[in-house]
Formats: C-alpha cells, sequence, structure tokens
C-alpha cells in the first residue's frame, strides 16, 4: 500500500508538473516586441529569406515555438535575442545610414555564408531557419547590385609625412598600442573591398608569419599580431587603382587568455594621420562577432587559400 | 527498457551526422614571394585584368619616395610582385592576392655608369605573357607613388 501511495504522489506530481509546464510554454512571454520603426527594404524573394531566417531574433517580431518558451530554455532564448537585436534590428532599419545598413547585408551573408548564423543550435531545434544553397545564390546576386565602384581620382601629389611618429604612441580602449615595427614586418596578403570602396595591405609579425608557414592557425599560437592599413581606393588617369586617402590601422593580437572574452584576439585601430584611437570595449565585442565568420581560419579574414 | 536502446541508436545517428557534415577546411596559399626585408612602397590593382600587384623597395628606395627629390640613387632596387586576383572565400565582397603571375626588377646599379636601369622579369603560372619592352616597364615602375603611412619614415 505504501508503494502504491508513493506512485500515486509521484503521478500527481509528475502531472502537475507537465501541466504548468505546457500552461508555461504556451502563455510565457520571452521577450516584448517593441514597435516595428521601419522594416528593412528589399526584393521580395531576399526580404522572404531574411523574414524566415533572421527576423524570429534579429527583429522586434519574434514568434517564438513552444519549446523556446519552457522553462529554462526562455532564458537562454531572451539573452540570445537582446544580443541579437543589439547587433542587428531589421525592424530598426531606419535608424541606421545607408551605409551601415549596406555594411550589416554584406556581414549577414557572410555568417550564414560561414554556417556561424543561424547559431547552429538555433538551427538544429528550428529547421526553416536553414539557408539553402540556391538561397545563399539569391543573396549574392542581391548584394552585386550594392557593389561599390570607385570614382575618386588620384591626386597629382601625395601628402608629406613632416615628422616622425611621436612617442608616447596612441593606445587603444583594449590596451593595445600602436605598432610602427609593422612596417618591416612581412605582408601576409592584399585585399580590395568591393562592399565599399577601400583597399589593404596585411602584415604578419614574425610569429604570425610563422604560424601561417606551419599552418598552425587552430588556435593561432600567444604573441601572433596582424596588422592591417587601409586606404580609400582612388583611380589614376590609366585607369589603374591606387591607394588614396589614409583611413586607419587596425591590428589584432592573439593572446589566449587576456582576450578570452574576444576569442583569443584583442582588437585596435587608429584612425586618421593622427592615430586616434577608435571604438571602446563594446566594438571590440562586434569585432570578434564578425570575426567569428571566419572561424575557418582561425578568426582571420584575409589569408589567401587554395580552396 | 526499451527506452534505453531506442536512446542510444538515436545518439549514434547523431553523432555519425556530426561526422558526415564537418566542413572543408581552407588551406592556406604558400608564399611564392619573398620580400627579402624590402618594404611596401605601394600596391596598385588592376581591374580589367584582374590582378593586384605590391611595389616593394630596399631602403634607398624607401628614401627616394620620402624625400621626393626627383633624384634617383644607384643602391636604388625596386620589385613589383604581380599577383592574381581571387575571391576572398572568408569575405564575400572583397578580393585577395592569389597566385603569383611575375616580379619585375628594377635594379638603379647602372645609372652610376651613365648606363639605363637594369630591368629584368620572372613569370610564374602564366603560359603566355607577353612583357611590354624593359624601357616602358622601368618608367611605369618608377612612376608609382607611395602609398601614404602614417609612420613613415619608420
Amino acid at each position: 500500500m505504501k508503494i502504491t501511495n508513493r506512485l500515486k504522489i509521484i503521478s500527481i506530481s509528475a502531472g502537475i508538473l507537465a501541466t504548468v509546464t505546457a500552461a508555461m510554454s504556451f502563455t510565457n512571454k520571452v521577450v516584448d516586441n517593441p514597435p516595428v520603426t521601419g522594416d528593412l527594404e528589399a526584393p521580395a524573394e531576399v526580404k522572404a529569406i531574411f523574414e524566415r531566417a533572421c527576423y524570429p531574433c534579429h527583429s522586434n517580431t519574434a514568434n517564438l515555438q513552444w519549446f523556446d518558451r519552457l522553462p529554462g530554455v526562455a532564458a537562454m532564448v531572451k539573452k540570445d535575442i537582446l544580443a541579437a537585436r543589439q547587433h542587428l534590428n531589421f525592424s530598426e532599419w531606419d535608424k541606421l545610414s545607408r551605409g551601415d545598413q549596406d555594411a550589416l547585408l554584406w556581414e549577414a551573408y557572410n555568417m550564414i555564408n560561414s554556417g556561424t548564423m543561424p547559431l547552429p543550435a538555433y538551427a538544429a531545434l528550428h529547421r526553416d531557419a536553414k539557408v539553402s544553397t540556391a538561397e545563399l545564390s539569391t543573396l549574392r546576386q542581391f548584394l552585386l547590385t550594392k557593389r561599390k565602384v570607385v570614382t575618386a581620382e588620384k591626386a597629382d601629389t601625395i601628402q608629406t609625412n613632416t615628422t616622425s611618429i611621436s612617442a608616447p604612441l596612441p593606445i587603444a580602449p583594449t590596451g593595445i598600442r600602436f605598432m610602427p615595427e609593422f612596417r618591416h614586418w612581412q605582408v601576409m596578403s592584399t585585399t580590395s573591398r568591393f562592399d565599399n570602396t577601400t583597399m589593404r595591405v596585411m602584415y604578419a609579425n614574425p610569429i604570425a608569419m610563422q604560424a601561417i608557414r606551419e599552418n598552425n592557425i587552430h588556435p593561432w599560437p600567444d604573441g601572433a599580431i596582424i596588422a592591417k592599413v587601409v586606404w580609400e581606393k582612388v583611380r589614376d588617369k590609366n585607369g589603374y587603382i591606387q591607394p588614396g586617402k589614409f583611413l586607419n590601422v587596425q591590428y589584432m593580437v592573439r593572446n589566449a587568455s587576456l582576450y578570452a572574452d574576444t576569442d583569443g584576439w584583442g582588437y585596435a585601430k587608429f584612425e586618421t594621420p593622427a592615430l586616434k584611437p577608435a571604438g571602446t570595449l563594446l566594438t571590440a565585442q562586434s569585432c570578434a562577432s564578425c570575426h567569428k565568420a571566419a572561424d575557418k581560419t582561425g578568426g582571420i579574414f584575409d589569408l589567401s587559400t587554395l580552396n | 527498457m526499451r527506452v534505453i536502446p531506442i536512446i542510444a541508436v538515436a545518439a549514434l545517428a547523431l553523432f555519425i551526422a556530426s561526422c558526415t557534415t564537418k566542413k572543408e577546411m581552407p588551406v592556406i596559399r604558400p608564399f611564392a614571394f619573398n620580400d627579402s626585408g624590402m618594404q611596401v612602397i605601394t600596391t596598385i590593382i588592376n581591374e580589367k585584368d584582374h590582378e593586384v600587384a605590391m611595389l616593394y623597395g630596399n631602403k634607398a628606395a624607401m628614401d627616394f619616395h620620402l624625400q621626393k627629390n626627383g633624384i634617383h640613387r644607384p643602391q636604388e632596387l625596386y620589385k613589383l610582385a604581380t599577383y592574381r586576383e581571387q575571391d576572398n572565400k572568408a569575405r564575400f565582397g572583397s578580393y585577395i592576392n592569389g597566385e603569383l603571375l611575375r616580379v619585375e626588377t628594377v635594379n638603379m646599379a647602372a645609372i652610376a655608369g651613365g648606363q639605363a636601369p637594369t630591368y629584368s622579369i620572372e613569370v610564374y603560372n602564366q603560359d603566355a605573357y607577353t612583357p611590354t619592352d624593359a624601357a616602358t616597364r622601368t618608367a611605369f615602375i618608377q612612376t608609382l607613388d607611395r602609398a601614404w603611412y602614417p609612420c613613415d619614415p619608420y
């Protein structure tokens, strides 16, 4: 009799728990959906892909499944949605400049194409979030309509370097100082962007260059540093593209423990000829988020590959 | 009791699926040009031919470009390394240098004796390449302006 009573109690408790959980999964409000101030404007077939794959987290129109509302899961879903909206919110598209809108669309494509987005755990449970190869092609064709063409003409004279760079050297919010010694590092690569009108030269310090030669980039060794110099493109009278206005120098410094919050890389950016340190610690989080798309090359975008 | 084998089979299926969906890892392109301690003077893109080139110079060449007095010295050495541009696989929206196509060298040593600079070219990964004449290419390389770096001279 004792055993029977115990079973009854357990069964009733389990039933109550199941009923409460089920009720919560249908009624629990995980996040607020603030008003849509200005939605993404794109061709219908492009918008449909973003709406299906990205909007559940990257908009104010979160339409959650019952299992997203389960106790325990709901807290994680809420955290992910709020973080997603902070970075990219298609429902507040009007709050961004045209340049920022375009930059986010290119970034969104690269995050999807690399398999970084939708988050694998999310995609495993939400099968319709996956973006097919054909849909990636649709997005690519759409982005190519936003390709930038260089119209600026090359000036006849180059700005003179009047004085050598003076001490103390500028320091970024991440604690990384400007390192002029990159001028003696070996060139890693050079890139030409057509999602904007910039060109870059990337340098690798000796530790980074050795890691590249030995294919020891998963992960990169501590002490590896990549420097990136960015210019606006200009067109010369023969039609060639050359570096024009200097924009900035960026660094990625590898220290797995010091920069654990940003996937082991510290970020720094020094803008204008005055080398003004740019951004905040939050900017570094944003850098790390974007660089997840280059996970296959240890977080570094600009490595020339054979495949 | 039947639940345990079902769970085991499901777990095994998931494990196999995770192995079969493993993505291809990129292979880093080996470095075909060693700049041998020279510095980048500039980079130049030929959109028509989908090529990108890096102009390197030794210290004397860098001094020439920074002093801008128009007087060449015999110690100057220039190397223009030209690459095919390829899609940057990790970032759609940009091109990156691909395979090395040629390295052109301009050595100014001969001007000490009143001769024209020496021009030479090494061609890679191109079956047919017809260079323009040495004088034209030398003049082209010598007339390229430097890219502006905030820390030069360094």
